[in-house]
């Protein structure tokens, strides 16, 4: 099945090639790079991706022979890209969602940490960065990081990205702030040469610098870091805008600005475009795309066999829906309008990766064959379990042993043959989890699979990722 | 009412009868998690690190402990209000920025860790900066007629002139060396229209105009802020505004170190309606109405748009009335009884309007709505997509309004208990259904004791904030509670009930006097400051002057503790 992206609204009188050739002439066009880079796309889904131990059907079948479980089974049109990591654990206790979000990307939230000055009384604050950010690091390039929908407690975007000093990386929320950052810029390139304009956006930035720098030195503690995330922000717009001079977009293939206050749909859409332009066009290695909740209207097949839409609760998505054990009036019937929502995600992930696979990279491959797409979420599903979280791998090319099911090792919580299983605090201590319920518990964390990833971007990870307690896996997990 | 000891008052921000009976009924049915982090890291210690002398309360000297010191980015309508004083009437709407910072559902919005400039919205920031440069260097007549001068001499005025303004202190001469000699070195490359705009983008976007100084200078182990410092804080509190020219040259000849000057100034400034507004600000901010704009809800409801905007209006022109009044304490909103309505909001009230357009005040009936939490902005922000939300309205009744911390819920929901057999969710009411499928499993009863009380008492209020006495077509509505708050049990039979019954708690005015109190400071008030401010409340029946008064001259509004290194 195709899903073909609404691309209206984002790209005007302009195929996608043509657009990204011209961006690339930035960089890769130019020769500037033998090899095509790496790029990773994480993809958090809220509630996450609809398997734990407890709920959801089971795969079937052996390593490189299996058969998909529902609500996963859409996969199956591009199941020779996927690698499923069947269960990794992530935080172990309070609230899970909230305690997550801050965990899932840097592996280092402290045990038993649940609220931070910085984040506020939901969200633990962790101590590393989050992959997305070492890996733009590392490249020196940018990270595109937008939300449709990712959000709660009042929080534009949860707080998933974080730097090297622990302060949060914000998501675009709206898919036209988004467009003013990729787009903006080279719109503003593609405009006639303006000496005088030039000059003073160049002597802005600089005087912006200089400027801060004298209230630094006035600052000290932590207040230092809001100056420090202030310049940095100036800092990175600035650098945007005077390197478009090697920019060679022209002014009639600047695509529209998306709309105010898309339909979800078509956020989602608008956010994949650009996600694929700027890797295309690498002026960003890695991207992180937050999907929160934004449909009402998608279909699932009841236990009759009958097509419904939405939720039939009417309200209330999370208890109602993404809440679909025991505790629930109707947990079948819950359970199944939960799997179809999963799939209304799923296939725009499937839409997106066949997208990819049309796009030639600088290489002669497709963008498919250098992206991996990384599907994670705060839980396994909306009841709240961390013990076994299922994690996609999709693309990446020949990096990666694809097409393959790899069923994570479980231990008995009761008697778990000196396997560690708990966590780290802030000073250093390991603490063993007293967690003694369910089925078992997944011997690798969402730090094991982090690393990685993120040695296949190129990255020094010998000895893992986020905190040592993490990654203490006694059989690592392998991807390769 | 009778005081309790303020020692006894200490652990949990002005609420410790409230906090502890939470504390105790939860952890003895198993409610585990942030509860007891929260507990802990909000303590204070008996005997705090004074740095700010001492304060007596009921006759007993208290240590002071100074709250921290803070850079603090301008809120959006600050922002506002300091390019509008200094560019003067060229500002579009759609030239300002947008900032998009977080609602935060419990806690305040101009909380200094949540407001940032970011890479989110520096693209919005730069945009707005451009916009408004170019504004006023049409229409700002200072600026405009500099542009059409010969002489490079008008650039330095400007800088004088709109600099101060824009930062709120004088440039010092390193600054404004900077800024002129910037402007020089492009004169052979740009017009003089494009150097005006470069010396007002450079001001606009500077740091030392989006962020306000609360940081001072070292004294001993405290710092002491200076005056245009207090200027700021002067201004910001009570005008969402920068300095005057009076306050302004009031901090340039020195006079603000004084706290009768501080009171003076406080005083003159409360007789601006400006003061009314922002204390209408402090109240939206306190309900967290600017939710609205982001409430999913059933399409049913009708919460169109337009009808969000109107509720939104209305209350804020209901709050604007309030604190206009000289005689306005911090209740009266709880008390009122009449609110602004227009046709695009009447529906949700249950009135009509005589007029077609515009807004008019509209008698409640009584018995159905009583003060803002009986507002359907404040009760539609506070529910379900198309349930109340028994559980959201009780949290944010808990935590907001009565600073009572709760913990996270469990990380895996246990089974449920045993569901009579009969049990039917379409003829029980939703306070049953939340009972029996979920309050009363055994890893949930420990927090919904405490929390579906707190939320019970708003069910005569659907998902929009409609009145109604029955649900589910024909179901009774339930209303009636006990809600256990340590010392004090707040008993009901309805919505107005237990609304009345919250307004007169002293849970409620406590946490009402610390939550201004870390609006206007950007942190927690420690003992001897939160039971000061307390003793003022409660003498005054929260009367705003009075508070006001308390606030300037409390030690943390003239000093703090240095930001933590």
């Amino acid at each position: 099945m195709t899903h073909g992206i609404n691309r209206r609204s984002f790209l005007k009188g302009v195929g996608a090639t043509g657009l990204a050739a011209s961006l690339m002439g930035s960089r890769v066009a130019l020769g500037q790079e033998t090899e095509a880079p790496l790029r990773v796309l994480f993809v958090p889904l809220t509630h996450g991706w609809g398997r734990d131990l407890d709920l959801g059907s089971e795969f079937t079948g052996t390593e490189f022979d299996f058969t998909i479980p529902s609500p996963l089974n859409a996969l199956e049109a591009v199941k020779d890209q996927c690698v499923f990591v069947d269960g990794v654990r992530g935080t172990l206790w309070g609230n899970a969602h909230d305690v997550s979000y801050s965990d899932i990307f840097t592996a280092a939230v402290p045990w038993d940490e649940n609220g931070s000055d910085q984040l506020g009384i939901h969200f633990p604050e962790p101590m590393g960065p989050s992959l997305d950010h070492v890996i733009a690091q590392h490249y020196g390039s940018q990270a595109l990081r937008v939300s449709a929908n990712y959000r709660s407690w009042g929080r534009q975007s949860n707080p998933i990205c974080f730097d090297e000093n622990a302060r949060v990386l914000d998501s675009f929320y709206r898919p036209q702030d988004a467009y003013d950052a990729i787009i903006g810029p080279i719109r503003d390139a593609s405009a006639p040469p303006q000496p005088g304009r030039d000059a003073v956006r160049r002597q802005f930035f600089e005087h912006m610098r200089r400027d801060t720098d004298r209230m630094l030195q006035q600052v000290t503690g932590t207040e230092r870091s809001k100056l420090e995330t202030y310049v940095q922000a100036f800092t990175d717009l600035g650098n945007r805008l005077n390197s478009r001079a090697a920019v060679t977009l022209t002014l009639d293939q600047i695509p529209d600005r998306p709309e105010n206050s898309p339909a979800f749909s078509a956020m989602v859409d608008q956010y994949f475009d650009m996600i694929r332009l700027v890797f295309q066009a690498d002026t960003h290695r890695t991207a992180v795309l937050g999907f929160g909740e934004g449909i009402d209207d998608w279909q699932w097949i009841d236990g009759n066999g009958v097509v419904q839409t939405g939720n039939p609760w009417m309200s209330d998505f999370h208890h109602n829906i993404a809440h679909h054990g025991e505790a629930h009036e109707d947990p079948a019937r819950a359970r199944l309008a939960y799997e179809g929502w999963v799939d209304w995600y799923v296939k725009k992930i499937v839409g997106f990766v066949q997208t990819l696979s049309m796009v030639p990279d600088i290489d002669g491959k497709m963008l498919i064959d250098n992206t991996i797409i990384m599907l994670t979420g705060e839980v396994g599903t909306g009841n709240h379990d961390t013990r076994n979280k299922i994690h996609v791998l999709i693309g990446g090319g020949d990096r990666l042993r694809r097409g393959r099911w790899i069923n994570a090792p479980l231990v008995d919580p009761r008697n778990r043959n000196g396997v560690f299983i708990g966590g780290e605090s802030r000073t250093g201590e390991q603490i063993t989890s007293g967690l003694n319920y369910g089925r078992g518990l997944s011997i690798w964390h969402t730090a094991d699979v982090l690393a990685e990833i993120g040695r296949l971007a190129g990255l020094p990870l010998e000895n893992g990722f986020g905190l040592a307690a993490n990654n203490l896996a006694p059989m690592p997990l392998r991807l390769t | 009412m009778t005081r309790s000891n303020p020692q006894q008052r200490t652990p949990f921000g002005g609420a410790l009868k409230v906090a502890v009976a939470g504390l105790i009924a939860c952890s003895a049915m198993g409610c585990q998690g942030r509860l007891d982090a929260e507990a802990t890291a909000n303590s204070t210690p008996n005997k705090p690190g004074a740095n700010g002398g001492t304060l007596v309360v009921d006759g007993e000297e208290i240590p002071v402990e100074l709250t921290r010191a803070h850079l603090r980015r301008l809120t959006a309508i600050q922002f506002e209000n300091t390019v509008r004083y200094a560019l003067g009437d060229v500002v579009q709407n759609e030239d300002l920025p947008t900032f998009g910072d977080d609602i935060p559902t419990i806690g305040l919005n101009n909380n200094p860790s949540l407001l940032r400039i970011n890479a989110v919205n520096v693209d919005s920031l730069y945009n707005a900066t451009q916009a408004l440069a170019q504004a006023s260097v049409q229409n700002t007549p200072s600026v405009r007629d500099c542009v059409a001068a010969a002489d490079d001499a008008c650039f330095e005025n400007l800088v004088d002139e709109l600099g101060h303004k824009l930062w709120r202190r004088p440039l010092t001469a390193e600054e404004k060396a900077d800024l002129l000699q910037t402007r020089a070195s492009m004169a052979n490359v740009a017009t003089r229209a494009e150097q005006a705009e470069f010396i007002l983008m450079a001001l606009i976007a500077s740091p030392n105009t989006l962020y306000r100084r609360e940081i001072g200078q070292p004294q001993g182990d405290a710092t002491e802020l200076d005056d245009f410092e207090l200027a700021s804080a002067l201004s910001f509190t009570l005008w969402n505004a920068p300095p005057d020219e009076v306050l302004y040259q009031a901090a340039v000849a020195g006079e603000l170190k004084s706290k009768d000057a501080l009171v003076t100034h406080a005083k003159r400034m409360m007789e601006d309606p400006r003061a009314a507004d922002a204390f209408a600000e402090f109240f939206i901010d306190y309900l967290k109405i600017d939710g609205i704009f982001a409430k999913s809800k059933l399409a049913s409801l009708g919460l169109t748009p337009e009808a969000r905007a109107s509720l939104v209006q209305g209350i804020r022109q209901d709050l604007r009335e309030i604190f206009a009044s000289p005689d306005a304490s911090l209740l009266d909103p709880f008390t009122t009884t009449s609110f602004h309505v227009d046709a695009n909001g009447a529906s949700f009230f249950g009135v009509p309007v005589v007029q077609d357009q515009g807004f008019e005040v509209v008698a409640m009936d009584p018995s159905q709505r009583l003060g803002v939490l009986s507002h359907p902005a404040f009760l539609s922000v506070h529910a379900g997509e198309g349930d109340s939300g028994i559980v959201k309205r009780g949290v944010f009744t808990l935590e907001q309004l009565l600073c009572v911390p709760l913990g996270a819920p469990p990380a895996n929901i246990a089974g449920r208990d045993d569901v009579p057999a009969d049990f039917d969710d379409s003829k029980e009411t939703s306070r049953a259904v939340l009972t029996v499928r979920h309050s009363s499993q055994s890893a949930c009863v420990g927090c919904h004791q405490v929390i579906d009380p707190a939320g019970f008492g708003f069910e005569n209020y659907d998902s929009a904030g409609r009145y109604r006495e029955v649900e589910k077509g024909n179901v009774a509505i339930d209303a009636s509670g006990e809600l256990k708050l340590g010392l004090e049990t707040l008993s009901y039979v309805n919505s107005v009930g237990y609304i009345d019954a919250l307004q007169k708690s002293e849970a409620l005015r406590s946490c009402l006097s610390n939550t201004l109190f870390t609006y206007v400071m950007g942190d927690k008030p420690r003992l001897a400051e939160r039971e000061a401010l307390y003793q003022t409340f409660d003498q005054s029946n929260g009367r705003v002057d009075a508070l006001v008064e308390a606030l300037v001259t409390t030690p943390s509004f003239s000093a703090r503790t240095p930001s933590e290194q």
